[in-house]
């Protein structure tokens, strides 16, 4: 406790911001918030094959789902990448 | 070999424009923009003796703004990079996880871009007129008129881009006070006015 004086009377002790941390929240904010958009994306697109059935909308249907496949993994990933960053 | 083109039985002896643009072109292609006689087209509500005359979705020029911004999103960590390269606090790892963010984010963007355009049909049958509309994850319309409704089909052509790739908007005229159907950037607009034309001068024929 006594050391501490010393060290703000010199300018040593660094009671600052870390600027880093606070940018990684948004991110992962982000990245949550595009998944469960990917997530709504593929109730909207399994609404809309009961609505109009055309050729293409097996294809359509499927990169509805491979894109919630991949945004699921890369949440997964750059959650992890950004906290331990 | 031009394979012989579908035409359904009731509009087969019928002398119309449309139908003989129909037999004189070649095989559509699946996921073309416009198409006469599509095979395999249903929607919701469609009547068992109905036939679907026509399906027209935008052009894909009309699908290069979005696609353009996702590109921008995508190289966004550069502008990150060169911001945070100079500073003490860079990090490496987190320069990833923007990476991971930005392409995510551009990679949902661009299938949302190939949803909205698949997914944003006008469909002309030989009763109605069906317009589906899809922008994003969170809307969607569906609207139908009655030929018999109908009072008016205006085309028009404004700017280079729409002379250069045939482009147009469709406006269609209701009776009453009912919504009035603006189909945008539909490719070949006047061949639509066409066959809207035709179909309603067959109605009131009583020909369909």
């Amino acid at each position: 406790m006594n050391k501490i004086y010393p060290e703000i009377i010199s300018g040593e002790l660094q009671l600052g911001i870390n600027w880093v941390n606070i940018f990684k929240i948004p991110l992962v904010i982000v990245l949550v918030g595009v998944l469960l958009y990917s997530f709504l994306l593929v109730l909207k697109v399994k609404i809309l094959v009961d609505t109009v059935d055309s050729e293409g909308n097996k294809r359509m249907l499927l990169l509805a789902y491979l894109n919630l496949l991949v945004t699921l993994s890369t949440t997964i990933i750059g959650t992890l990448i950004i906290l331990l960053g | 070999m031009k394979k012989k083109r579908y035409i359904p039985k009731k509009f087969s002896k019928a002398n119309k424009s449309f139908i003989n643009r129909v037999i004189s072109q070649g095989d559509r292609s699946p996921l073309t923009g416009f198409s006469i006689f599509p095979k395999k087209v249903n929607f919701y509500g469609k009547d068992p003796d109905e036939e679907v005359v026509l399906i027209a979705r935008k052009h894909w020029i009309a699908m290069f703004p979005s696609v353009c911004l996702s590109i921008l999103v995508a190289l966004l960590p550069f502008i990150y990079m060169l911001i945070t390269l100079q500073m003490e606090s860079f990090s490496f790892i987190l320069y990833i996880g923007v990476w991971i963010v930005a392409l995510t984010l551009a990679l949902n963007m661009l299938v949302t871009t190939a949803l909205r355009w698949h997914y944003t049909i006008a469909i002309v049958t030989d009763q109605r007129i069906v317009s589906i509309r899809m922008d994003n994850a969170f809307y969607h319309s569906y609207s139908e008129a009655q030929l018999e409704k109908i009072e008016d089909v205006t085309h028009t052509n404004i700017g280079l881009l729409s002379s250069i790739f045939d482009y147009g908007d469709v406006q269609i005229d209701t009776a009453g006070h009912d919504i009035d159907f603006i189909l945008t950037k539909i490719p070949r607009p006047r061949e639509l006015q066409d066959v809207i034309n035709d179909l309603l001068e067959m109605k009131q024929k009583g020909e369909i």
